[in-house]
């Protein structure tokens, strides 16, 4: 039952993510110029519309949730993850009033309540989990899979190394390994910029390493955000206890304990998240939630409204309107935006290197702008061009002139057969020295670089050595 | 032998400490040098070092910004910069409606109203806009002036000159980008230069 009730939080957590998302950027649309066409175009949007768009409190409704796991908004009210805190702490060496106020809420939620943010919100927790049981189908099927585990004290490791190079160096890597904020971050980029980071990359090889090499190593003995929630958490006050009196010793809830913990003894560790997954497994109904009779439950209260009737003077409502837009209406097609530009600085000169694909056609329009460092002055000589694919010879293909606009650019048209990534190179001389600058055009879809898998395999020859080593050192 | 472990050790956490602030720097070996690239950070931002140590890299502007200009920096090559907020003008340009400065928890945008325009002028520096006279088509002959219709901020920012030459006046400018958004002319012959 709690069980039940805890996957469904889970899921109505991850679901929210995606939708709040939406409503966002469907409200983002609404308010602006030249933003109907793109709710039209867009089948979810449009039902959103159709739903929302009559209201007449529609930004309110709208916008009253806004952000993911990793920094929330309710009303007014902004939530966030204590970890952000912390690293803010550690890079700034200052508090930040608002964003202490903001991390509050699910400080005081942690202390009183335990790792409840592990099991019963993080969307990565989620995933994990199903991960896992996918992981006992690959079992049945006799599949040849590791058991690799590394100690739980490794968080506090990665925690306490975070936090120092935060200190030194003034950069943490917390937003770089942190799964509920890569996978929200991955949430906003799907939906909004309908692309995605490196961060799904990382996400996939822990679910590939869980899945086949080690199970959980990454809520057990990896994440950051454990290892502080564990440390917030000492003194909690919600706790799950085993009533060793109607216990049985069966060991269920021992092997299905995905931190390691032994919920048979009595007293479960401070590594327990509070999945309860023991508690509804518990053939004799022996483990249940306890509040220890020390806590002094008014004054917690009216600590906790206190401090919650900080957080409406945080933020007032935004104002909501909008000005500065220009007399044309820009669309997405807007053509004078180039594909690509890059600015290089070859001795003396700065070289400006762009192009634009002209629309629904094989054509590009390809323009170099030289400008003296020195002098500002414009380069006056001649320009010739190359283009040529990235793996065929460079010899093989003519230069072609370049005309000179009279705006002291150097254009030449130039069209193409395939999609890929070409190399232009430009020449030009200054001084009796010639100079060769080779620019990366890429034009239409490119596949997938294979050498991104290199990444994950690295992790897991990485891991497959480590469990070599171990068994070697096992059998001697 | 304990002891020759611990100095391995801390020769390989120096080692890849050196290597991670390394990148950080955004180093970059080759025959040409490539510009330090600084990004456009949005309205309100505090100055650079202090912006890259406070922002918690939430994504909240972006979600709060109407005009889908707020970009991430998705570097993973220069991980203290990675997934940073910046705007590329050329792309789409701020509108300055400061609903990114009232998302912001963490005070890395500066909380500025959006009520008079006064207070867009003092609080908001994000560059400031340079013409390049060698390619801007006002100067060569044609006459354009789109920048200068684009620019939110009226005749005291931006002022016309002769045959619509735009002359920027830095006092004022505050880095908006719409006028970079606007040109006509590629490569943009009006560049908004970051602070």
């Amino acid at each position: 039952m709690i069980t039940k009730f805890r996957r469904l939080i889970q899921w109505s957590i991850f679901l929210g993510i995606i939708l709040i998302t939406v409503l966002n950027y469907y409200e983002n649309q609404k308010v602006k110029y030249g933003g109907e066409l793109v709710i039209q175009e867009s089948p979810i949007l449009r039902t959103v519309d159709k739903i929302f768009g009559q209201l007449e409190n529609r930004t309110k409704i709208v916008t009253f949730l806004q952000g993911d796991v990793w920094s929330f908004q309710i009303g007014s009210i902004k939530i966030t993850d204590p970890l952000a805190f912390i690293g803010n702490i550690s890079r700034t060496k200052a508090i930040y009033w608002p964003l202490f106020l903001a991390a509050l809420i699910p400080i005081i939620l942690t202390i009183l309540l335990g790792k409840v943010f592990c099991s019963w919100i993080c969307p990565m927790g989620l995933l994990f989990e199903l991960n896992a049981k996918l992981r006992t189908v690959l079992q049945k099927f006799a599949l040849p899979l590791g058991n690799f585990t590394l100690p739980p004290w490794c968080k506090y490791i990665v925690l306490g190394g975070g936090i120092f190079t935060g200190l030194v160096w003034g950069a943490h890597y917390f937003f770089l390994i942190y799964p509920p904020k890569i996978i929200s971050g991955e949430i906003y980029f799907s939906v909004i910029k309908s692309s995605l980071g490196y961060g799904v990359a990382f996400l996939f090889l822990l679910l590939a390493i869980e899945l086949f090499l080690a199970p959980r190593f990454w809520c057990r003995s990896l994440c950051p955000g454990g290892a502080l929630y564990t440390l917030l958490s000492q003194f909690r006050f919600l706790r799950i206890k085993n009533d060793l009196n109607r216990c049985t010793n069966c060991g269920i809830c021992d092997t299905l304990c995905p931190y390691d913990i032994t919920p048979s003894k009595g007293k479960l560790s401070l590594e327990c998240d509070h999945c309860s997954l023991c508690i509804t497994k518990c053939p004799v109904k022996s483990l249940s939630f306890k509040m220890p009779n020390r806590t002094h439950t008014p004054g917690v209260c009216i600590w906790l409204i206190l401090t919650m009737c900080l957080f409406f003077n945080a933020t007032t409502a935004s104002a909501h309107h909008i000005r500065g837009l220009p007399h044309y209406g820009y669309s997405e097609n807007y053509p004078q935006t180039p594909t690509y530009e890059e600015i290089r600085v070859v001795d003396d000169w700065k070289v400006n290197f762009s192009y634009i694909k002209i629309f629904e056609t094989k054509n590009c329009d390809l323009a170099v702008y030289l400008k003296n460092t020195k002098t500002g002055k414009p380069y006056a000589g001649k320009i010739r061009f190359k283009v040529f694919g990235e793996r065929e010879d460079p010899e093989a293909s003519p230069y072609y002139d370049t005309h000179f606009d009279p705006t002291n650019t150097f254009r030449v048209g130039w069209a193409y057969e395939l999609d890929g990534v070409y190399i232009v190179r430009a020449q030009f001389f200054d001084e009796g020295k010639e100079y060769i600058e080779d620019f990366r055009m890429q034009i239409g879809k490119v596949g997938f670089n294979p050498l991104w898998w290199a990444i994950p395999g690295i992790f897991v020859l990485i891991l497959i050595i480590l469990i070599a080593v171990k068994q070697r050192r096992s059998s001697k | 032998m304990i002891r020759r472990n611990f100095i391995k050790r801390t020769l390989i956490f120096f080692a890849a400490s050196t290597l991670y602030s390394l990148m950080g720097n955004h180093v970059v070996f080759g025959k040409t040098r490539k510009i330090f690239k600084k990004y456009l950070r949005p309205p309100g931002a505090l100055p650079e070092k202090d912006f890259l140590a406070t922002c918690i890299n939430c994504h909240r502007c972006g979600q709060a910004c109407p005009s889908d200009c707020i970009q991430y920096i998705n570097d993973p090559l220069n991980p203290s910069m990675h997934d940073t907020p910046y705007i590329n003008p050329r792309q789409k340009a701020c509108i300055l409606c400061m609903k990114c400065t009232q998302a912001c928890p963490s005070g890395s945008l500066q909380r500025i109203d959006n009520d008079d325009s006064d207070s867009i002028h003092k609080h908001v520096k994000m560059g400031i806009a340079v013409v390049d006279t060698n390619i801007c088509n006002s100067y060569n002959g044609y006459s354009c002036g789109v920048c200068i219709r684009a620019c939110p901020l009226g005749e005291e920012t931006l002022k016309t000159g002769n045959w619509e030459r735009p002359i920027v006046n830095p006092d004022n400018c505050v880095g908006c980008g719409l006028c970079e958004q606007s040109c006509i002319h590629y490569p943009q012959a009006i560049r908004v230069e970051p602070i």
